[in-house]
Parts: C-alpha cells; sequence; structure tokens
C-alpha cells in the first residue's frame, strides 16, 4: 500500500499551513459581499475520502477519464483532486447549471464520452443531469456527496509528474470535440511561469468558470499552487453584475485579477456607476480572445480617477496545447502596442511601421504578448512550408517547450507545435494577427474568409449563413478562392450558371476577388459543426478529394 | 449613438449580426427560435461576450436579466426573448 499524493495535490498541499485559508468563495449579492472561507485542511479530508470511493466503489483505474461538471468552487477543487489521487484523469466540463440547458449539456457530453469513452461523471444536481444524459451516456453518475459517504484508507496508487494531470476539452464547441492532455509536469510548469510574473504575496480575483483553462490555471491551481490568497466569484455573478467583480478586488485588496478583454469592457461601460479604490491592482492578466489596444485604453482612461495603474495590463497569449501561457510581457511596464501598415501587412505579410498621411493606407495596431516564459521558444514560420520567417514578417506562431501537450486524448499533437495562429515578433515581442484557418490567400494577399462570405449578401440567393470560403490550388501552385454554398430556391442549370455569375460579380464589387471556383451545394449538405459553424476546412478537403464536385448540385469554374 | 426611434426589424437585424459574431457561427440561420445555449451553445463567458457585443453596438449597457441563468426555468434565451429585452432596455432613459 502507498499514500503517494499527486504531485498537484502535493504542491497544494505544500504552499501552505493546513489550517490556513486556501481560498474564499465570493458571492456578489445586492446588500453587499457573502464570503465563505475554504480551508486547506478540510479540502484535503474531503479529497481522501472521495478519492477511495472513486478507487474502492467506481473502480476508478490509473488513467481512466472522469468528468466533472461541477461549477461551484468548493466541490470543484475536492473532485478534481479526488479524480487525481484515486488514480484518474479528470475532465472539466461545463455544468448544468452552467449550460443552462439539458439538451446543451447532453450534446457536450456526448461529444466528449464519444472521444475519451468515459464511464464515470461527477455532478451537480445528478438526479436533473442524469434525466438530460438518459441512461446510458455515462455508465456512473454520482454527486460529490455520495462520495463522502465512507472513510478514507490507504490506497495503493502512485502518479508521477509525467501522468495525465486533466484533459481540457476546448470550450464552446459541441462538434467533434478534442480533449488535450497535460501532464502533472507541464500543469505545474505552467503554473510556476504565471507565479514568476506574480508576486507570492499577492492577492487574486477571478470569476472565470473552471472548466476554462484561463479560469482553472490562470485563476485557481495557479494561485493554489503559488500560495497565494485566492478570491473565486462564479461567472453568473459576473455576468449578471460585472461591476461586482470590481467591488470585489476593492473589497478584498486585491493585487490581481484575470478576465478576457470583453470583461474590461463590461466595466469600462459602467465606470460611471463604479464607487471605490482599485489601487490595490497591480496587475490585469488579459488573454483568451486577441487583445485590443483600444479597449484597454478606454478603461484605464476610465478608472484612472479609481487609482487603476496605466501598467496594470498584462496581455498575455497561450493556447490549450501549450497547458495556457505561452508568452507573457514583463510586469511594471504599459502594454506596448505596435501600429503598422495595413497596406503592407495584406499585400506583403509585412508588419512594418504606419506612416501617418500615406496615401492608400491605414494603421493596424496590435498589442505586445510580451516574450515566450521560461524554457520556451516561439518561432514565426511561413505557413506552407514551415521555413522560419524573419522579423516583423507575419506567419504561423509555432511553440516549443515543456508545456506544450504531446497528445489529444486519441491522437498525438505533433512537435513543435503549429498553433494555427497568425503572428510575427519585433524586439522580442510577440504579437498576434489572427487565425491561419480563417485566411485565404490569393496573390500573396491574406483575405478573411469571413469577409469573403459576407460579401455574397447582397446581390446574390446564397443563404446567408450557408456558404464557406476556402483556398483552392490552381496554375502553377498558385492559391484562388473557392467558393460552396447554399442557395434559396435553387433553380434549373441555366438559373444556376446565372447565380454563379452574381456570386463572381458580388465577390469581385465588394473585395477584387474572383472566386475560382462556385460550387451550389444541395440544402443542409455544407458541413457544419452541430453548433452551426461552418467547417471551411471539411470543405476544402472535400474539394481536394472531389467529394464536393460529386457531391455538389452544380460546380463552376472561373479560371 | 442608437434611439429608441429605431424599428423593432432594424434592433433584430443588429441583434442577429452580434449574435452570429458573437457564437462565430458563420453559417448558422439565426432566427427568432434559436436558442442560444441549446442551438448555438454559448456558456457564461458567450453570454458575457454578447452583453459586450450589445453594449458596444447600442452605445449603452445592458444588465442582463437572471432568467438569463435559470436553468430549466420558463424563460430561454433565444433570439426572440433577446430582441424583446433589447427592444425593452432600449426603451428606459438611462444608458
Amino acid at each position: 500500500m502507498t499514500c503517494a499524493h499527486s504531485p498537484l495535490y502535493a504542491a497544494i498541499a505544500s504552499a501552505r499551513d493546513r489550517d490556513a485559508v486556501l481560498f474564499t468563495f465570493v458571492q456578489t449579492r445586492a446588500d453587499g459581499l457573502r464570503e465563505t472561507p475554504v480551508r486547506l485542511a478540510e479540502i484535503l479530508v474531503d479529497v481522501e475520502r472521495a478519492a477511495c470511493a472513486l478507487a474502492r466503489s467506481f473502480d476508478v483505474r490509473p488513467g481512466e477519464p472522469v468528468l466533472l461538471l461541477v461549477a461551484e468552487p468548493r466541490s470543484f477543487l475536492v473532485a478534481f483532486l479526488a479524480v487525481q489521487e484515486a488514480g484518474g484523469i479528470p475532465v472539466p466540463l461545463p455544468s448544468l447549471a452552467e449550460t443552462a440547458s439539458p439538451s446543451a449539456l447532453q450534446q457536450r457530453v456526448a461529444g466528449v464520452v464519444a472521444d475519451c469513452r468515459a464511464r464515470v461523471a461527477i455532478a451537480e444536481d445528478a438526479p436533473r443531469v442524469r434525466a438530460s444524459l438518459g441512461a446510458d451516456l455515462v455508465r456512473e453518475l454520482v454527486t460529490l456527496e455520495e462520495l463522502m459517504v465512507g472513510r478514507a484508507t490507504p490506497r495503493d496508487v502512485a502518479v508521477s509528474p509525467s501522468d495525465a494531470a486533466f484533459v481540457q476539452y476546448t470550450s464552446g464547441s459541441t462538434g467533434s470535440p478534442k480533449g488535450v492532455v497535460i501532464t502533472h509536469a507541464q500543469l505545474l510548469a505552467n503554473c510556476a511561469a504565471i507565479s514568476a510574473v506574480l508576486r507570492p504575496d499577492d492577492r487574486v480575483v477571478s470569476w472565470l468558470p473552471l472548466h476554462h483553462d484561463m479560469g482553472l490555471i490562470g485563476g485557481l491551481l495557479s494561485t493554489l499552487v503559488g500560495g497565494r490568497a485566492l478570491f473565486i466569484l462564479t461567472p453568473a455573478d459576473f455576468v449578471l453584475n460585472p461591476l461586482g467583480w470590481l467591488r470585489v478586488v476593492v473589497a478584498t485588496k486585491a493585487s490581481v485579477t484575470v478576465a478576457p478583454p470583453m470583461a474590461y469592457a463590461l466595466c469600462t461601460r459602467r465606470a460611471r456607476r463604479f464607487t471605490g479604490d482599485l489601487s490595490s491592482l497591480r496587475v490585469a492578466l488579459v488573454g483568451s480572445e486577441p487583445v485590443d489596444a483600444t479597449l484597454l485604453g478606454g478603461f484605464l482612461d476610465a478608472y484612472a480617477e479609481h487609482g487603476v495603474r496605466a501598467d496594470v495590463f498584462l496581455p498575455v497569449y497561450g493556447l490549450a496545447e501549450a497547458t495556457l501561457m505561452v508568452t507573457a510581457p514583463p510586469p511594471g511596464e504599459r502594454f506596448r502596442v505596435d501600429v503598422v501598415s495595413r497596406r503592407a501587412l495584406v499585400g506583403e505579410r509585412a508588419a512594418r511601421a504606419w506612416a501617418p498621411g500615406t496615401e492608400g493606407d491605414e494603421p493596424a495596431a496590435f498589442v505586445s504578448n510580451g516574450a515566450p516564459i521560461l524554457g520556451h521558444t516561439v518561432t514565426i514560420v511561413d505557413p506552407a512550408t514551415g521555413a522560419p520567417l524573419a522579423e516583423r514578417l507575419v506567419g504561423e506562431i509555432v511553440v516549443e517547450g515543456p508545456c506544450v501537450a504531446a497528445r489529444y486524448f486519441t491522437e498525438a499533437i505533433g512537435a513543435p507545435l503549429r498553433t494555427g495562429d497568425l503572428g510575427y515578433v519585433a524586439d522580442g515581442h510577440l504579437y498576434v494577427a489572427g487565425r491561419i484557418k480563417d485566411v485565404v490567400i490569393v496573390a500573396g494577399r491574406n483575405y478573411a474568409a469571413s469577409d469573403l462570405e459576407s460579401s455574397l449578401v447582397q446581390g446574390t440567393r446564397v443563404r446567408e449563413g450557408r456558404v464557406a470560403a476556402f483556398p483552392v490550388r490552381r496554375h502553377a501552385g498558385h492559391e484562388g478562392v473557392g467558393i460552396a454554398a447554399e442557395v434559396v430556391t435553387p433553380g434549373d442549370a441555366a438559373d444556376l450558371e446565372q447565380e454563379a455569375r452574381a456570386v463572381v460579380r458580388a465577390m469581385q464589387a465588394a473585395t477584387g476577388v474572383t472566386p475560382s471556383v462556385v460550387a451550389f451545394l444541395p440544402p443542409r449538405k455544407l458541413p457544419r459543426t452541430t453548433s452551426g459553424k461552418v467547417q471551411r476546412q471539411a470543405v476544402r478537403q472535400a474539394f481536394d478529394d472531389g467529394s464536393l464536385e460529386a457531391g455538389c448540385t452544380r460546380l463552376f469554374r472561373f479560371d | 449613438m442608437m434611439s429608441v426611434s429605431n424599428s423593432e426589424v432594424d434592433i433584430q437585424a443588429r441583434v442577429v449580426s452580434i449574435v452570429r459574431r458573437t457564437s462565430a457561427v458563420a453559417a448558422a440561420e439565426i432566427t427568432g427560435d434559436t436558442d442560444l445555449v441549446l442551438d448555438l451553445a454559448f456558456d457564461s463567458l458567450r453570454i458575457a461576450e454578447l452583453a459586450a457585443g450589445l453594449e458596444e453596438a447600442f452605445d449603452r449597457t445592458f444588465d442582463l436579466p437572471e432568467w438569463v441563468y435559470e436553468s430549466g426555468g420558463r424563460h430561454s434565451l433565444t433570439v426572440g426573448s433577446l430582441v424583446s429585452f433589447t427592444v425593452r432596455t432600449l426603451r428606459t432613459n438611462a444608458p
């Protein structure tokens, strides 16, 4: 028998005294804040009991995925650590409260179970979750309370740093989800990287959902491992009352918070209603979405009178496949903005300084995401050839380092990690410029696929939202644009030919681009995810392998 | 700035546009009955993004009602209910 604890458990348990407060759950109410402190000792006791029950009563085996449909922070943390202590792999997902819809929950869980074949799930409100999921989707559905009935006994489980700590499924998508397997070593290394830009005595406030990597690692785990004070709100509290978040910062004299850009935008618009002193706030981590300089500046302007420092923002870049954080600027400096020529960006794929007054040109501003975290490298490469690009040339962001995951649950992740994000490096700082899969390159110029698709809203009978723009190979290796679309009231062959010409005219007029291929598909045949998102890559693949032409109503070529 | 003189049709068009942009569902046929949670897989982060999108488009704050989070309640968060909520909010005075 051994009672060796998992590396994450050991790191959290050793970061503070057993009797110390581990974190404080804060609920924002009209009559004030309700604070519930949670002590380390009580968490560890509950983790031990739940881990025993998982191993003994539910036969959770080493390396077995266990779904977590839990939102309440205390229960989430106990369940997360208990699964690890039992040798399993926690798989955090939105809870029923988070998805607010039994059908949405069922879809989400079905997609994940199809990928990782989870047999056991821990859920809040298990009866309703059971009713939502049906009898067969997950074999064992239990609440945390049901795991607390026995007593803790030693377990014969040893978890090493190279073992999986959790599986992160990308949020939002319900179609063919991919779970990134993060090891304990990777998780702790990323927590250490986040800690490196903070101070041991920082006090952190987070409302981000714990099934989301930024909330789980950036808000919860890095703070617990770093031994810092943590105050957690629920996402619902934030959405219903965004200023409640900043009021918690004031009440707790927090020095650090973490959120996506839109959270700061929501607070900027409410600044006139805000009272309180935010001068304790030293670092506002911002990430998860492209960061806009105007948005950050607006927040600073609105809250300067409340003591917010000009250097408070720390825009970070990261992705689930690299655990979370990949780059960060040095704290204590105002966020850096690079203003470049949009013409050079589109025409040369280069980030050249914008010269005010240049005819036919506009500025494009990018916010620096700083330099790679310790032990990691970021390279910009040509998306087509993989060849490294010089400074200020825009290409695909490639990441190498110990935090890069080796695999999804069912397939390997190639090394080095091709992120699918576009960016450039200047003076050692990374600037993120978009997503590759959403860009079509024609004659060396980048066009957003959504812009090409939107150009067909006027002057055609293309069904709104049932169109995909994708790159197609033309002569001499040049790329062109293909359009696959469903049309309203498809007519005969002559009618479709007219419609194809209408598509060409509309796109030429709006973007200057002539599509090389226009394919009309029968209703509901355009590949989409179950959440309705166009699968441009699937359309491209179908075109390349001939199945698009075989299955479409008509295909026209304009080369 | 959006004013209350905008017709409901205009408001609906703008709300649908925001929903489409927020959901990244470039290909979705969004109707009044489209359920943001059920059909478009909105979670709390997306709902917060949606609120930010409404505020940017209409240049005023939109304090979301609690029924947005009532799981299985009598309300569901459809595009239609969001349009109605937007119209009601725009008719109030305080920006």
